[in-house]
């Protein structure tokens, strides 16, 4: 791979900035609509060759036949998908992250079973939420696909997999966060078409000239 | 009051670069790139002010931000953080926060604030 056609060390810096403050903004947005509060961890950001992601999706979201993952495509100058993954526990309590006041107790067996629902909320609002700030910071628009609900397993991985371009690398910007309080955890990755790197060094340089 | 030392904590050496473009030549400024590292810079550097993130590996901003005004309750401090959580908001400002200010800063912001400050006390 030419070094033209990587991201060096600064630039995955300044994306692993831009995605605290878009996570930051996202769960500001979570807490809004539904309440839920986060406690936020430190992002990452790397390039990794797609013919290694399913491998390392598998292994850095701790990807089980049980996990639940909520995705959603975005296309534009900034494009690729986004994936939430929650472990297994998020199964059983996904209500009770939802606030006693939003859903008095007369009121919860009436929304049991829409756990999926609720993950795609949550999904929709942080991922919607985390691109739209990362694309808005870069001065771009992107569109997005509604968000879909999988499980870990590895078929269907390999279909989310599938779009990505070999044997060319992606762009993985992930994060760690806890729901407040409740004993839950949950992961974030962006993973951005290797299409986008020419568009995102140069705009990543104006970012930071911005503040020259 | 006179501030003339600004001290920068953030574990993030893209926002710390940011922020020291945001503030004025004329002050002197130092960086920690962690809550232990801005602790030990209190004793050394003697700042007027600091800004603190939140999100950071090991010492985190809330527990850093608690620590310091331990050590000097009437130290400003000004949160820097993307977390803009209500929650997080109130914690802070509870703590002793001075204000808490959305990343990325606007360098009118961070000027403005910093004659806020001077202008306090």
């Amino acid at each position: 791979m030419k070094s033209e056609n990587i991201l060096n060390v600064t630039e995955l810096l300044i994306l692993q900035e831009l995605m605290n403050i878009a996570f930051g903004s996202a769960s500001a947005d979570l807490e809004e609509v539904l309440d839920i509060s986060i406690d936020l961890k430190v992002p990452a950001a790397e390039m990794v060759p797609v013919t290694k992601l399913k491998k390392y999706i598998q292994e850095s979201m701790a990807l089980t036949n049980k996990s639940s993952m909520v995705e959603e495509k975005f296309w534009g100058d900034f494009n690729g998908s986004a994936i939430l993954v929650f472990p297994v526990e998020i199964q059983k309590n996904i209500i009770s992250l939802l606030s006693a006041h939003d859903y008095p107790a007369t009121d919860m067996e009436h929304i049991e079973g829409m756990d999926s629902g609720v993950l795609l909320e949550i999904g929709n609002i942080l991922i919607g939420a985390c691109i739209g700030k990362i694309s808005e910071l870069l001065n771009t628009v992107v569109t997005y696909s509604p968000p879909s609900i999988g499980s870990g397993s590895s078929s269907d991985l390999d279909f989310f997999i599938d779009k990505f371009e070999q044997p060319s690398s992606a762009i993985i910007l992930k994060m760690e966060f806890s729901f407040h309080q409740k004993h839950l955890n949950g992961k974030i990755m962006i993973i951005t078409s290797y299409n986008s790197i020419n568009w995102l060094k140069k705009s990543l340089k104006l970012f930071m000239e911005s503040y020259e | 009051m006179k501030i003339n030392k600004i001290l920068l904590i953030d574990d993030s050496p893209i926002a710390r670069i940011i922020l020291k473009k945001c503030i004025p030549m004329e002050y002197e400024t130092m960086e920690a790139d962690s809550g232990e590292a801005g602790l030990d810079a209190l004793n050394v550097f003697k700042p007027d002010l600091v800004f603190l993130d939140l999100t950071m590996p090991g010492m985190d901003g809330f527990e850093t931000l608690e620590r310091i005004k331990k050590l000097d309750a009437d130290l400003p401090v000004v949160i820097l953080s993307a977390d803009r959580q209500k929650a997080s908001v109130s914690r802070v400002l509870e703590l002793g926060a001075w204000n808490s200010l959305k990343k990325p800063p606007s360098p009118a912001i961070i000027r403005q604030t910093i004659k806020d400050i001077a202008g306090s006390q």
